[in-house]
């Protein structure tokens, strides 16, 4: 398999004077990756342009090293579940499904089967025959995931795949999302809801107004923000006490006190640790709890947008 | 939690070059399937069947010393009402709607996401209309045709029989020719039904009218042309309008040029459609309407 | 307020009383003023009565300078009987107008219902202290202005300058009359058309299905009202034809003295009556069910 999927270069969209996408350069390897962004950064023109739904205003993107739009090859080779929550009336779920395969190609007997195993595959068996207007929205979901998947893609592109779902349907498609990267797949999702991807991924490319913040593995990006202070909150006995130890050090920008705790913001969060875990070992502190507030992604995300 | 996240080897099918031709079945089984299961078709067929009563009513209305020649009743409605009616509006029924309906409702994501050949898509969308479309209309006429011989004065004899299928010929040429005009519109445009009610019974008229050759600029002429000789023997139509009346000598058409020249018109519509799937951009906010 | 288990249901608080259908008019003229097509089509009506306008001003020319070298050339026009000023001529020009006045409340109305029911506004609109007669009239009111827009204002406005241009008060003793056919007349021709055109989108699904599912009732209706004179050599049943039908009743109310039939105009009536009372039905029904019941 190639190693990056998707490749982009000075990728740019506008649409009339809005800037949509920003000189974008990115590299997408496989496994499972997390777009992400608030509305409106740009996630659902870039998996646009990805699919070829858009040509490029400048720049290019290429899957499997070759322009998507119109390139049957690449379509032949991907699947997509899109945002919108729209169907052909009067169908049910299979019968979608089953008209997705046969627009791809596949006879009428390959085209039933594959859509009977993309139905069982997200677990939609039960009501794949029933009208698609009869279904939650949780199950529209799960249809539109199997049309994506029915052809087998390499490369699977999710536009907000949790949208409206409710808990155990998001169980279902996180589970899906990790065993089908797991399986050698690569899966581009886009959310705006960030715990959504921590669930499922480490690997994440954060876009804001249409430019690119970060690319990579979470705590890497989280570490790269040395200039941003890393916060840990201790509960113990001796909140006050325990602050001395750290006051006379220069990385320590500041200490709150909370009620039995003390939250420490520092520049070197690794030396700070190792204070820590003596201070435990010693005892001399009484140290009952150690968290790190903004050890994740909506910290790195607030960071990086303001 | 086990997942299976593979479909099974036995159903893997490897993505070798499928053929073009089950491209074009599946669009056209898809279109025909879609078309057969919305309640609209029953209007279209109620209103395309509509002129199958006028044959019936005529003895019952007609004052004998005035009734009009079986042969002339028949031609009179295949001319007035099923070329230059019916077939215009069952291509605007149904053929703006054969990619404009993707739009409109928003399904066009999944269709250009797909491996398709875009001709591959417009072409048995195309052909799906095409089948549809003629099955209501020749229906009538053949309803009508048994009307005007079972209660009109229309004979049922080998010329008579002949009438018909150059008629239902021409019918289908109408419904090629105009539904490849209106599935060009729907493609291209956000307001195709009114831009095909304008050309189709605006322009066309007016074509008609203005002196010189501006009505090749329609389909009408062509299929004119293409009507049984007593149709066309008319060099010079006496133009009636709400101020004034006048003649107008029209240029007559050979058949077999207006044949080819009708068969070059719906190709280059049918391209002029495929280009347009290929690079158009659908935005998911822009929907067309109307 | 109570939540109920499934949706937001009705209102349960004080209701302003009267004219809550003025709201949905509001919003509905919003919308149809952002609209390109609609605006396109209001000014390709607005071309005729432009025609028009010239048309009166230069015949009052004509009458109050008939001796200067303008009123001359225009006295020839003058003599014919299609540039003068009079009844026919109003009759004229609202029967003109009416194709572009239909095509515009077609593109205006076809998408007014199915739109809402498809986008699922419905429950929207009803849990606001609405019932289902403001929603209807609102849609019905929105329709019948942009109709009477194209139709009698323009019309009022021609009759209104002509007797402001010409010199003599004899001219407004013979239009004072007038007003009130071309009132009539247009809304019978507006009326019906808004019903079917509502009609058509509470039946039909889609906006594009509607506006050419209407279209294809009325033209094989004319196509059948233009054939059957010819076929059966009786003009009268021209009736068949709505539009024809319609214009029946305006020939007696401009009093035409050379109809296209002489059939009644009462049969006309009853064929008027008829088809509003059905498309009113339709829409009344299609609404109602829509409504969510307490």
């Amino acid at each position: 398999m190639e190693a990056t999927i998707i490749e982009a270069r000075g990728l740019s969209k506008w649409f009339g004077e809005i800037m949509a996408v920003n000189n974008l350069e990115v590299a997408i390897g496989a496994g499972v990756t997390g777009l992400l962004g608030p509305n409106g950064a740009g996630k659902t023109t870039f998996i646009r342009l990805a699919l070829g739904l858009y040509g490029p205003s400048r720049g290019y993107i290429h899957l499997f090293g070759q322009p998507p739009r119109n390139n049957l090859d690449v379509l032949n080779r991907i699947g997509y579940c899109p945002e919108i929550d729209r169907f052909y009336e009067n169908m049910s779920g299979f019968e979608f499904v089953r008209w997705m395969n046969r627009l791809s190609g596949m006879d009428n007997k390959t085209a039933k089967r594959r859509a009977e195993e993309a139905c069982e595959l997200v677990k939609m068996t039960a009501r794949m025959r029933d009208p698609i207007d009869t279904y939650s929205r949780g199950m529209r979901q799960r249809i539109k995931v199997a049309q994506a998947l029915a052809n087998d893609p390499d490369l699977l592109f999710l536009d907000e795949p949790m949208s409206g779902l409710d808990p155990e349907a998001r169980e279902d498609i996180f589970s899906l999302i990790r065993h089908l990267g797991e399986a050698g797949r690569t899966v581009i999702f886009s959310t705006h809801v960030l715990h959504e991807v921590e669930r499922v991924t480490s690997n994440v490319l954060l876009l804001h107004n249409g430019c690119i913040l970060a690319q990579g593995d979470i705590r890497q990006i989280r570490g790269l923000i040395d200039e941003h202070p890393h916060a840990i909150t201790v509960t113990c006995g001796d909140p006050h006490g325990l602050s001395q130890q750290f006051i006379s050090d220069d990385a320590t920008l500041s200490l709150e006190f909370s009620e039995g705790a003390v939250t420490l913001r520092t520049r070197d969060p690794n030396t700070a640790y190792q204070h820590l875990n003596e201070l435990i070992l010693n005892g001399a502190f009484a140290i009952e709890a150690m968290t790190c507030p903004d050890d994740n992604l909506q910290s790195v995300f607030e960071y990086l947008i303001k | 939690m086990t997942t299976q996240t593979c479909l099974s080897e036995s159903a893997i099918v490897t993505r070798d070059k499928r053929s073009y031709w089950t491209f074009t079945g599946g669009a056209f089984a898809h279109a025909t399937t879609m078309m057969i299961r919305h309640k609209r078709i029953v209007l279209a067929a109620l209103v395309t069947l509509a002129p199958v009563i006028i044959p019936l009513l005529l003895p019952l209305l007609t004052k004998s010393e005035f009734s009009e020649d079986g042969i002339k009743i028949f031609k009179f409605l295949m001319e007035q009402i099923y070329l230059k009616a019916m077939a215009p509006l069952l291509a605007l029924f149904f053929g703006c709607m054969l990619i404009g309906e993707d739009i409109e409702q928003q399904t066009i994501p999944y269709i250009v996401t797909r491996p398709i050949p875009r001709s591959a898509l417009v072409l048995g969308r195309f052909g799906a209309y095409v089948f549809m479309s003629a099955v209501i209309l020749l229906t009538s006429v053949v309803l009508t045709f048994a009307a005007c011989t079972a209660v009109g004065k229309l004979e049922f004899c080998r010329e008579t029989i002949v009438l018909l299928a150059h008629y239902a010929g021409v019918g289908v040429a109408s419904l090629l020719g105009y539904g490849a005009l209106t599935t060009f519109l729907g493609a291209i445009s956000r307001k195709p039904i009114i831009i095909g009610v304008l050309f189709m019974f605006g322009w066309q008229r007016l074509a008609t009218i203005v002196p010189g050759a501006v009505d090749f600029l329609t389909i009408e002429k062509y299929l004119n042309a293409l009507l049984p000789a007593m149709a066309t023997e008319r060099q010079n139509t006496v133009v009636k309008l709400a101020l004034i009346e006048f003649q107008k000598k029209q240029l007559i058409i050979d058949a077999s040029k207006a044949g080819l020249s009708l068969l070059i018109i719906v190709a280059a519509l049918i391209v002029a459609t495929c280009l347009v799937i290929r690079y158009r951009e659908y935005s998911q906010s822009r929907t067309a309407a109307g | 307020m109570p939540i109920y288990y499934r949706t937001y249901r009705s209102f349960e608080g004080d209701v302003r009383k009267r004219l809550r259908w003025w709201e949905v008019l509001k919003q509905e003229f919003r919308i149809l003023i952002k609209n390109r097509t609609f605006l396109v089509l209001m000014i390709l009506g607005s071309l005729h009565v432009l025609a028009r306008v010239l048309q009166v001003v230069l015949m009052s020319m004509v009458a109050s300078n008939p001796n200067n070298q303008v009123g001359q050339m225009l006295k020839s026009m003058a003599s014919l009987e299609v540039f003068s000023v009079n009844p026919t001529m109003f009759f004229n020009f609202l029967r003109i107008q009416s194709p572009v006045m239909f095509l515009t409340l077609l593109m205006a109305g076809s998408g007014m219902i199915c739109d809402d029911f498809r986008n699922n506004l419905m429950e929207v609109f009803f849990s606001k202290p609405l019932n289902w007669l403001d929603y209807v009239l609102g849609k019905l009111v929105t329709l019948i202005i942009v109709g009477l827009g194209l139709t009698a204002v323009p019309a009022i406005f021609l009759l209104v300058l002509h007797n402001i241009l010409t010199p003599s008060l004899e001219t407004l003793g013979n239009t004072y009359w007038l007003p009130w056919p071309i009132v009539l007349f247009s809304l019978a021709l507006v009326i019906p058309a808004a019903l079917c055109v509502l009609a058509s989108s509470s039946i039909l699904g889609s906006q594009r299905y509607a506006s050419i599912g209407l279209f294809m009732v009325l033209l094989g209706d004319l196509m059948l009202g233009r054939i059957l004179p010819d076929l059966l050599h009786e003009p009268n049943y021209s009736v068949v034809a709505f539009p024809l039908a319609i214009n029946r009743i305006g020939e007696v109310l401009f009093d035409q003295r050379r109809p296209m039939f002489e059939l009644s105009w009462q049969w006309s009536a009853l064929f008027l009556a008829v088809v509003c009372a059905l498309a009113a039905w339709l829409v009344c029904t299609k609404i109602q069910q829509a409504e969510v019941a307490d």
